[in-house]
């Protein structure tokens, strides 16, 4: 088989069996990046390049096993966002794995400590980056993040264990950033590779003494025009210049303990050369520190002349540590240079996951959008071309298209709106009255059998925390409730949690039952055809079947129009619509969605807990201290209404007119001053004008009667705007 | 592949005590969702149903009790191999013997494995699957994450 052929920067490259993409460009002396020793072991930020859109990526880590785009970074800023190829790439996959220990590093002391771990009955996986499987990430658990060619693993584990050995020292010194440097590992490895490196030189002071290509001497600095072309040494205050081609440098090695750095406090213990203490190299006196960022002698210095002098606060001010390689090659030199300033040795950078830049495909492994409930009746608002939005926590209809002719139909023929979103809660039990009393401001005794009641839900500082209607069962003790519905889940634990040395019992139905609202002046003869021949009275419900599914219909309104509102088995709600629809055809029956709603329900004044509420709304400032009932006993916010009732009142939410289109919510200005702001505005077709809830402040004790809204006059006026005496609802 | 089958249930809620003292029929599969509660459907499969329709229910001698008939959770069933590999894929925890729930992609599911591995005692059937329950308001978002698995286990295989 033929080895592919690599492209860097535009240009062919031949690669060899075996080959790493580094290797194949050092063959063809190529340097991936403007220069800097080369490691050849993942440890180093200069062999960095994008390869296939993806930057960041070691050469010397990717084996040149098939044909890769290779772009050199640019020099001196970040690499380009891959916007074109990002959006045709497919999602990477996110595994879970369970095991008892994790080995991370297949060397010699890695092995040694799976087969021991082994022998104690443990389940061991060993991942090793050489093998495509790279440990990015320790986390609590402990859970390690790897980075494989399939894609992202999170194995929990009882313990990991660190075995990844030493990362060599790189030189810090003027010329450090030509090309032609490298460590004694990566001669190695180019010198298998079959790579011609010259007439090769070592300095340092870690040189093995058997090496005969070693030169004494201090390492001063490196000389040359973009490559290496001799290295300069100091002996006795004596420099001595060494022309060379390679320069290998010996300045001993640093534990590669990030992983178990990052897993401090978990059950993280390294082996091998990673738990052994660091060779700290002499302090520099000028060059490149950290070559991530181009930290150089000269910032350390400025910073520690302004008093940063922990490793923490100098790595904050210079930025060394915060590169690519994580403080690999810049940490050793930060720490000689500390103790030289007169510091005591400090330990290194604290580590976070990740140790390497992840692209957006791999940190989003695993992750999905949060998930938004569609009611039963989804499939048939789209199959009739409704918009739909997530509003309120759920996926809702906005428009079927035409909002004007979905208010026409509810205010002179009859609609059809999905309300299944409603909270819905059954309770039940011998205490089932005494939890509600507590839970509500109204006095639940008084509702009869067969009845509804609206009601607002208060917290302990009385104010709202939700709104719905509490309906008595006909057998007395059990309770339908409703609640808004984003507020649903909220309610249901804020009920349970204060009841909960109570005896009643609590079901969450707010999946379970679709529920249809069947609204306007001919409501009732489309109940009629569809088998209700019952009348139920305004604020009643009963259970009944229409159009063959078994109901429970309650007799409400939030329109303003003759409502019903069907709850019934989730399972049976396209039946029942599509039924209902059938039979109001010759009525001029149309469904409607929640912009045509909103408008509806503004007409009428009703409010929307979370929209024309407020964190602080109390039932008086909204106006609705007439649901609350103080002489009933002890209720969650009694004590706070009480206590605020006594207050002046400050604001209150107020209905608005203007002439012409409805201006947009915001600020309600009085004179210059800032009088409220507007929470809910709507053109009225009904009344013709802008109909607008608004929050006003009292100005001496009273509401202004005039606003300005967008620079436009503004009356204050009674709610409801439309039908104010509720026939229409009650008729 | 999965099969996809509204489940017929009853949802009762009670004390967690009186909960515990039922007996429930043979032919039932009793899913503890809460302390107070528990989702109750019958075991044993219909010929072309995942789930079969009608349960037994036995005397709920609470007065107090909230017995309601509940058709709007949906099940899948999967075979084990695809249980796993979504579990691994798409879960932080691990499939157990019985019934079990968390979050699976993101949504809320219950799971139920019998002890020999698989998903209902079934004389007939030696039915090496696992079942996943939703709320019918999420199905839409459960099967997209087993679209999603299928896409990748096969872009998987295709490498």
């Amino acid at each position: 088989m033929v080895p592919p052929m690599i492209r860097f920067a535009g240009r062919d490259v031949a690669t060899q069996p075996g080959d790493t993409v580094l290797a194949a460009l050092q063959r063809q002396a190529i340097h991936p990046t403007s220069g800097g020793a080369l490691c050849a072991a993942g440890d180093c930020p200069n062999c960095v390049a994008t390869i296939d859109g993806v930057s960041y990526v070691r050469t010397c880590q990717t084996p040149a096993t098939n044909e890769l785009y290779v772009e050199p970074h640019p020099v001196g800023v970040a690499p380009p966002l891959p916007l074109e190829t990002v959006a045709t790439r497919d999602g990477v996959a996110a595994r879970h794995l369970d095991t008892d220990v994790v080995v991370v590093g297949a060397g010699e002391s890695g092995t040694v400590a799976a087969n021991r771990a082994r022998a104690d009955g443990s389940e061991v996986v060993v991942f090793d980056a050489i093998d495509g499987h790279e440990v990015v990430g320790v986390y609590a658990g402990p859970m390690v993040l790897v980075r494989t060619t399939a894609g992202m693993l999170e194995v929990r584990c009882r313990e990991v264990v660190v075995a990844t050995g030493a990362a060599e020292i790189l030189p810090v010194c003027p010329g450090s950033d030509l090309e032609g440097i490298l460590t004694p590992l990566a001669v190695d490895r180019f010198a298998a590779a079959g790579i011609s490196l010259g007439h090769v030189l070592t300095v340092g002071t870690h040189i093995d003494p058997d090496d005969q290509s070693a030169v004494s001497g201090t390492l001063i600095r490196f000389e040359g025009d973009r490559r290496i072309e001799a290295v300069v040494t100091e002996t006795n205050g004596e420099q001595t210049r060494h022309p060379c081609d390679t320069a290998v440098v010996a300045l001993g090695v640093t534990p590669r303990d990030g992983l178990l750095r990052m897993g401090h406090g978990l059950a993280v213990r390294a082996v091998g050369a990673a738990a052994e203490p660091p060779d700290l190299p002499v302090c520099p006196t000028a060059g490149v520190v950290c070559p991530c960022n181009t930290i150089t002698v000269e910032d350390l210095d400025t910073a520690w002349e302004r008093g940063f002098r922990e490793v923490e606060l100098m790595k904050r001010a210079t930025l060394a540590g915060t590169g690519t390689c994580q403080g690999l090659a810049c940490t050793p030199y930060v720490q000689a240079f500390m103790v030289d300033r007169g510091a005591d040795l400090q330990p290194p950078f604290t580590a976070r996951p990740v140790s390497r830049q992840l692209t957006v495909g791999e940190a989003s492994a695993g992750q999905h959008h949060p998930v938004v409930p569609r009611t039963a009746l989804d499939v048939e608002h789209r199959r009739l071309g409704a918009t739909m939005d997530r509003i309120g926590g759920w996926w809702r209809p906005w428009t079927y298209g035409d909002t004007d002719a979905e208010i026409e139909a509810v205010r002179n023929h009859v609609s059809l709106g999905d309300v299944g979103t409603l909270g819905k809660m059954l309770a039940a039990g011998p205490d089932a009255e005494a939890a509600l009393q507590r839970l509500y401001p109204t006095d639940v005794s008084t509702i009869r059998d067969g009845r509804c009641r609206y009601v607002l839900m208060l917290n302990e500082r009385g104010y709202v925390l939700d709104d719905g209607m509490i309906c008595r069962e006909p057998d007395g003790d059990r309770f339908y409730l409703t609640f808004t519905s984003g507020g649903a889940s909220v309610a249901e634990m804020w009920a349970r949690d204060l009841t909960a040395d109570l005896d009643v019992r609590w079901m969450n139905v707010t999946m379970s039952l679709g529920a249809i609202n069947v609204t306007g002046p001919h409501a009732t003869e489309l109940m009629h055809r569809a088998g209700l021949d019952q009348g139920l009275d305004f604020l009643s419900h009963t259970q009944a079947d229409v159009a063959g599914v078994s109901c429970r219909v309650f007799r409400l309104s939030f329109t303003g129009e003759v409502s019903y509102e069907l709850h019934h088995p989730a399972d049976r709600s396209v039946e029942l619509w599509q039924e209902l629809m059938n039979l109001g055809d010759d009525l001029g029956i149309a469904p409607h969605g929640l912009d045509a709603l909103q408008r509806l329900r503004l007409e009428k004044g009703h409010i929307i807990v979370g929209q024309d509420s407020d964190y602080d709304s109390t039932p008086r400032r909204l106006g609705h201290s007439w649901t609350v009932n103080l002489d009933k006993g002890d209720f969650i916010g009694r004590h706070a209404v009480v206590r605020t009732d006594r207050i002046p009142l400050d604001k209150e939410l107020v209905g608005l007119e203007v002439d012409g289109p409805a201006p947009p919510e915001g600020a309600v200005l009085w004179g210059d001053d800032y009088a409220g702001y507007v929470t809910s505005s709507a053109w009225s077709g009904s009344l013709g004008k802008s109909v607008m809830l608004a929050w006003l402040y009292l100005v001496g004790g009273r509401l202004p009667e005039q606003v300005t809204v967008d620079g436009r006059t503004a009356r204050r006026v009674a709610t409801p705007f439309y039908d104010p005496e509720g026939q229409r609802a009650r008729a | 592949m999965h099969e996809r089958e509204t489940l017929h249930a009853t949802r009762i809620a009670s004390t967690p005590e009186f909960l515990a003292t039922v007996r429930w029929p043979a032919s039932t599969t009793v899913l503890p969702i809460a302390p107070d509660e528990v989702l109750v459907f019958a075991t044993k499969r219909s010929p072309g149903n995942a789930v079969a329709s009608e349960h037994a229910l036995p005397e709920i001698a609470d007065p107090h009790a909230i017995v309601f008939d509940d058709s709007s959770w949906i099940a899948y069933r999967l075979d084990r191999s695809a249980a796993d590999s979504l579990m691994e894929h798409m879960a932080a925890w691990s499939l157990t013997d019985g019934f079990a729930q968390g979050a699976v992609g993101g949504i809320a599911v219950k799971t139920l494995v019998s002890p020999n591995g698989a998903s209902e005692q079934t004389a007939t059937e030696p039915a090496e699957s696992v079942l996943f329950v939703v709320p019918g308001a999420v199905a839409a978002d459960f099967e997209d994450r087993l679209d999603e698995l299928h896409a990748l286990l096969q872009r998987g295989a295709q490498r």
